[in-house]
């Protein structure tokens, strides 16, 4: 939508965008929704010989089909040497084919007014593009081709490559981004989930296109993939669909390596410096449990009462009774093998370390004292009443179930999650904020200018680092 | 080919539910009602029962470009206020009741105007209604909320600017552009006047412009038309309408001749925007603009990314667009180079492929392939009721009619290769040009030189 798009460029909230929590949460037949319960949009899968998972979501109200596909392979699929393969492979498969050039291959895409986009996540590769119904067929010869046949010649791995060195070279630009990146690199210190999904520097540069193409063969198959197709077609597409994609070879997928999650049980501050900031990044945080165990719903609630949103302890204390924020949220974030919690939030030089000592007490609280049955209620009412939202498109329906898939859940939970959260008493969160929780258990990352924050965190004996 | 362009033309948007293909006009319908109030509330109704929930969007015709020198920020700042309580419902209130509820809540503000919304889900329309009755005739303006609200805005313009370089380059972009017009300064306002806020003057932009007379409600979703009417009126009825301030026109006459700024910054790469005149939204003339625009650098395939990204290999990104405001437009072509590249070859591709839309008419393919994108974008943009509520309320400020945004495509449709020569000729004009630069305090290799007609940097905005 134009206005929309036009607008975007300079829109000014007001009370911040939410750094919001891992996806899939729901509501049907609640009490929320009056008179008219909410379902979840009927989807149907399947699985083909060759592996491959099928979801297809149909909705007839836009003229649209959209495809996207998950492979399921992340930074846990690549070495620590070669840290940005993975997302360097999902860049290079638009950029040529056995049949179509570079080129070629963006010519078409936008001319059916869309764009192939291929993300690379910390454990899966999402792919999708769009067009009109009356495209689909165009789309899916184009959409299977890349995904499939990719080439990867030397010379569009070079070039990507350059991209992406050039990329890197600039994350230090912003600040937000930065600092949280900084933040995944201490927190899973180590580990797989600590690295850039784009890779450093010097690890792409010594990326060769035998690295490409071997990653490729061995993850980009259909019994890791899943593929789901949304939006207006009919049965003859679907079928077109299983045809193509039904032609794809399967061969079999080596697990990762089994890895050891640091666990942390004291407060450690790290402080990266750069000249100059105009203000302060605070991030605060600890590895979690991961989105299978029993407690994360109970979490996932508490959660909403410390930092949830703008009726949250957090934005009450730190933004609107001590004005020291635009922003602050915490979060319950979930990977494949652990999950993790955080804080973050900004502030001006001089005040980096009340912020930091006042997240730290509301933090305190939380544990000691547990959430309020009236903080309990408002937590449900606000998961519960807005998870509909999540699922208003057919292809927010399938990113869902594709996510739910990835982190090892059944698909049924799309339809559960809204019942098992109303179920939780206020005992069990209690419980489960005393069993993952500990007072003082943190690590605090603070991205700020060393100069303008002077002694103010000096209490805490931050490891400084500058920033590079 | 030809079975896209047949398709293209018979979009027809029909309530909720299917799109009917019988047409060969190019429509979009949504089944919208619009009603004024006697006291001159501008009321959209959209019924869809898809989810049970209900995007409710209040917006009042007041922007950053209502607002004079010295007081930059004003409207932002009101916008704030609003979520500091009224009357009834005290802020800490609203918060809790909000949460308690199930309702998501938010605002923002732009050069033309501010808009609240809320989604809820259906059940909880009533009360809603209550609050925002509440907010609109009975806002709580008081002094301490205000000096704890202020620290919070300055954090939000070094979050979004101070702190953040492409924030600033945008500033200064719109500050080197305009030169007249209050689209110069920022939304949030400059950091001078944030600091120096008083509550009079926002008692003043309150009760100026948050008047039933100067509002439009859009309401979508899980609702009853004849049930929500009745509400509407049991709510907002009572409201008195006021004078409004005389609107000022915000556009400029065109510069005769290029501006110049750079900005020194700790940044990897150059990043540079050229801007042109362009013109106001639902001008004769933005169909054109757009479809240039986006010939020019939308999309991977576009001049500018293929060239600059993808054969020369000397930028991580390029793009351009042409956007409208109430009363100007920008046509602009963005660049960040990569690290240790100059600009000076960009800069010279651009300037060389805003001559060639100067010069050259676009190929058939190309005008299609950008009618495309653009119709792909509009039908995107209606995928969720609050979008659509969104695209209702700003089509009906900014342009006077919600109905506008449903003949748009159909203005697209018709844009031919010598329209889009046409307006390149008449907008794309080297001598209304403004450059704006970003770069390293190094830079690297030469310095560029911006225009052949070699301006006087002045300086951007701060």
């Amino acid at each position: 939508m134009r206005m929309n798009q036009v607008f975007a460029g300079f829109l000014i909230c007001g009370l911040v965008v939410g750094a919001g929590c891992s996806s899939s949460m729901k509501g049907s037949g609640s009490s929320w929704f009056g008179g008219s319960s909410f379902k979840v949009q009927a989807y149907e899968t399947k699985t083909l010989p060759n592996g491959l998972t099928l979801i297809y979501v149909k909705d007839e109200s836009l003229p649209k089909v959209e495809i996207q596909a998950m492979v399921k392979t992340g930074l846990r699929q690549e070495a620590k040497e070669k840290a940005g393969l993975n997302s360097l492979v999902a860049s290079l498969l638009s950029q040529g084919t056995s049949t179509r050039s570079a080129v070629q291959i963006s010519d078409a895409f936008n001319a059916l007014g869309t764009e192939f986009s291929a993300s690379a996540g910390v454990d899966a590769v999402v792919a999708n593009a769009d067009a009109l119904s009356s495209d689909a067929d165009a789309l899916l010869a184009l959409f299977a081709d890349v995904l499939m046949k990719p080439t990867f010649a030397t010379a569009e791995v070079n070039r990507l490559k350059s991209q992406r060195i050039a990329a890197l070279k600039r994350r230090i630009d912003n600040p937000g981004n930065y600092s949280r990146r900084k933040f995944s690199e201490f927190l899973f210190s180590g580990t797989s989930y600590s690295r850039d999904t784009a890779g450093e520097v010097e690890t792409i540069q010594a990326l060769r296109q035998t690295d490409v193409i071997k990653h490729y063969l061995a993850n980009y198959r259909p019994n890791n993939t899943i593929v789901a197709v949304t939006g207006r077609f009919d049965a003859a597409f679907a079928k077109k669909v299983e045809d193509v994609m039904g032609a794809w070879t399967s061969r079999e997928i080596k697990p990762p390596a089994a890895e050891q999650f640091p666990v942390t049980e004291t407060l450690s501050v790290k402080l990266v410096s750069k000249k100059g900031l105009a203000q302060a990044q605070v991030l605060l945080g600890r590895p979690m449990i991961p989105r299978t165990h029993a407690d994360y719903l109970a979490l996932r609630v508490a959660n909403e009462a410390l930092g949830g949103g703008f009726g949250a302890r957090l934005m009450q204390r730190i933004r609107d009774d001590l004005g020291l924020t635009y922003s602050v949220y915490s979060s319950l974030g979930s990977n494949q093998e652990t999950g993790y919690f955080q804080i973050a939030t900004f502030t001006k030089n001089p005040s980096t370390g009340q912020t930091l000592k006042e997240v730290l007490k509301v933090y305190e609280t939380f544990i000691n004292e547990g959430i309020t049955d009236k903080e309990l209620a408002s937590a449900k009412a606000q998961i519960v009443g807005q998870y509909p939202r999540g699922l208003e498109t057919a292809d927010s329906v399938a990113s869902t179930l594709m996510s739910l898939n990835l982190l090892g859940l059944p698909l049924s939970e799309i339809e559960a999650y809204p019942g098992r959260i109303e179920k939780l008493s206020l005992k069990e969160v209690n419980e489960a904020i005393r069993r993952h929780f500990k007072v003082g258990a943190l690590k605090a990352l603070v991205y700020a200018d060393r100069a303008a924050v002077g002694t103010q965190i000096q209490e805490f004996s931050p490891i400084v680092e500058t920033a590079r | 080919m030809r079975l896209r362009l047949v398709i293209m033309t018979m979009l027809i948007f029909c309530s909720g539910s299917a799109w009917a293909q019988e047409s060969t006009s190019l429509k979009i319908d949504l089944p919208v009602e619009k009603y004024t109030l006697d006291n001159g509330l501008t009321v959209l109704l959209l019924e869809d029962h898809r989810v049970p929930m209900i995007s409710y969007h209040t917006w009042y015709k007041v922007g950053s470009k209502d607002e004079a020198e010295g007081v930059t920020g004003s409207a932002h700042m009101l916008e704030h206020m609003m979520f500091q309580g009224a009357k009834k419902y005290s802020g800490k209130d609203l918060h809790r009741i909000m949460d308690e509820n199930g309702i998501s809540w938010n605002a923002f503000t732009t050069y033309d105007y501010t808009g609240f919304y809320m989604n809820l889900p259906s059940s909880k329309l009533e009360l809603i209604m209550d609050v925002e009755f509440d907010r609109m005739s009975s806002l709580n303006l008081d002094e301490k909320n205000l000096l704890s609200e202020r620290e919070v805005v300055k954090e939000e313009r070094r979050f979004r600017v101070d702190n953040n370089p492409q924030g600033l380059l945008w500033e200064s972009t719109m500050s080197t552009f305009f030169k007249k017009s209050p689209y110069r300064w920022p939304v949030i306002g400059w950091m001078k006047d944030i600091e120096k806020f008083d509550i009079e003057t926002l008692r003043k932009y309150y009760s100026q412009y948050y008047v039933p007379n100067n509002a439009v409600l859009v309401i979508a979703g899980d609702f009853k038309t004849s049930k929500v009417k009745s509400l509407i009126q049991k709510y907002y009825g009572s409201l008195p309408s006021k004078a409004l301030p005389p609107k000022t026109d915000a556009g400029e006459a065109m510069r005769t001749a290029p501006t110049f700024a750079r900005l020194k910054k700790d940044v990897q790469s150059i990043s540079f925007n050229l801007s042109f005149p362009g013109v106001k939204e639902g001008d004769p003339d933005m169909y054109a603009l757009d479809l240039a625009g986006t010939i020019l650098g939308a999309g991977s395939s576009s001049r500018l990314n293929r060239d600059l990204v993808y054969r020369k290999q000397i930028a991580l990104s390029a793009s351009s667009g042409h956007f409208s405001l109430q009363d100007a437009g920008v046509f602009m072509a963005s660049v960040t180079m990569k690290p240790g590249m100059n600009s000076e070859n960009a800069l010279a591709t651009v300037e060389r492929e805003v001559a060639k839309l100067r010069t050259t008419k676009v190929s058939a393919d190309e005008l299609k392939k950008a009618k495309t994108i653009l119709m792909k974008s509009y039908v995107d943009g209606l995928s969720t009721m609050d979008a659509k509520a969104r695209a209702l309320a700003a089509n009906e400020i900014v342009t006077g009619s919600y109905k506008t945004m449903l003949d748009n495509l159909e203005k697209y449709e018709k844009v031919t290769e010598e329209d889009i020569l046409r307006v390149a000729k008449k907008y794309l004009v080297r001598s209304y040009a403004s450059l704006v630069m970003l770069e390293p305090q190094q830079a690297p290799v030469a310095a560029p030189a911006p225009t052949s007609a070699t301006p006087a940097p002045q300086g951007g905005a701060q």
